[in-house]
């Protein structure tokens, strides 16, 4: 068949010198185009390193300017608060200590007071000289801890965490 | 220069040694793309950037997969579907009578631009793209099979089809003249 003898021809390129130029042309250009390219990311990486530089310096310079002007303050209150952490740990001591000698249960390896209301009835009884001490930590114990103040008028043994108690700022306020 | 090493020189960035290679191959990746848009000005165009994209691709080819011509031939594959797909210029008859160069040669690749348009502007890109490869450029169904990743089944049947289509339109087109 002619038509297909026709269509089966192998087409040529015209010039294949100039062909060859134009590929080796456009392969320089786009070289010098992914060049300029590359430059510019580097520019815009070492831009971006220079601002985190800059940045986290300036930072830096007013963070610790912040803290070294703060400190004075805080150191004021830390040694105020220090204070009185240390008058309130030592009342709660004290009040410890005389719970302990009314009788009440101290258990020093579970760091905890126990007491039921019969124990301080047995208190109140014997006249002991703890006995204003306890009615005043009971007086405590109904504001602060409710529940447990129900249970201990129920006439069940309660339990006191010491760590607890020296920790609770409420029960420092009230004891003061 | 043997062909791989010239790739070799090539994958070191030798541009006199790809130079070579254009020349090399020049024509054979010109055939393939022409046959499939069927415009000379696109064809060259497209060669030219099959190329570029082969410069910058060259140092991925490993001459154990596959035959230079076979990667060369995938790359122009893909880029003259992409044409077609993109562009969905298919080229018209009237664009082909339109080009102006080389007086001589031009009125060759017109005439055979119009004819491969006349017997192929009916089949889909897929079947266009097999029966180029398969009976225009006369590959081994292998290498049609890297080349467009379809599987041999597929080429079987797309080819059928192509063959069936591109025989009748021939056969009209000679019952015209």
């Amino acid at each position: 068949m002619e038509e297909w003898r026709k269509i089966k021809q192998q087409p040529r390129i015209n010039d294949l010198q100039r062909f060859k130029n134009n590929v080796l042309n456009q392969i320089e250009s786009e070289e010098q185009v992914r060049k300029q390219h590359r430059i510019y990311w580097w520019r815009v990486a070492a831009s971006i390193i220079v601002l985190l530089s800059v940045g986290s310096y300036t930072w830096m310079e007013i963070d610790t300017y912040l803290k070294r002007t703060s400190t004075v303050v805080f150191n004021n209150d830390i040694s105020f608060e220090s204070q009185d952490y240390q008058r309130c740990d030592y009342r709660i001591a004290n009040l410890l200590k005389s719970l302990k000698e009314a009788g009440f249960v101290i258990d020093d390896q579970r760091n905890i007071i126990q007491f039921s209301e019969l124990d301080v009835r047995n208190l109140n009884i014997n006249n002991s000289p703890f006995a204003s001490d306890v009615s005043q930590f009971l007086a405590g114990m109904k504001e602060l801890y409710p529940l447990k103040y129900q249970k201990y008028k129920s006439g069940e043994m309660v339990e006191f965490n010491s760590w607890h108690l020296k920790k609770d700022q409420r029960l420092c306020d009230w004891v003061k | 220069m043997e062909i791989n090493q010239l790739i070799k020189n090539c994958q070191n960035g030798d541009k006199d040694a790809f130079g070579q290679l254009v020349t090399e191959y020049g024509n054979y990746v010109f055939s393939v793309v022409f046959r499939i848009v069927n415009n000379e000005a696109d064809a060259e165009d497209i060669s030219q950037n099959v190329f570029v994209k082969a410069w910058q691709n060259i140092k991925k080819y490993n001459p154990e997969k596959a035959k230079f011509t076979t990667w060369l031939y995938t790359i122009a594959a893909r880029m003259s579907l992409d044409y077609l797909k993109t562009s969905r210029k298919k080229t018209e008859l009237t664009d082909v009578l339109k080009s102006d160069v080389d007086i001589e040669k031009e009125i060759d690749l017109k005439e055979l631009g119009t004819m491969i348009y006349s017997a192929t502007d009916q089949l889909s890109e897929q079947q266009k793209l097999i029966f180029v490869l398969r009976d225009l450029e006369e590959l081994d169904v292998d290498e049609v099979v890297e080349i467009t990743g379809f599987s041999r089944k597929q080429i079987k049947d797309n080819l059928y089809v192509a063959r069936k289509k591109v025989k009748e339109k021939l056969s009209r087109l000679l019952k015209v003249m």
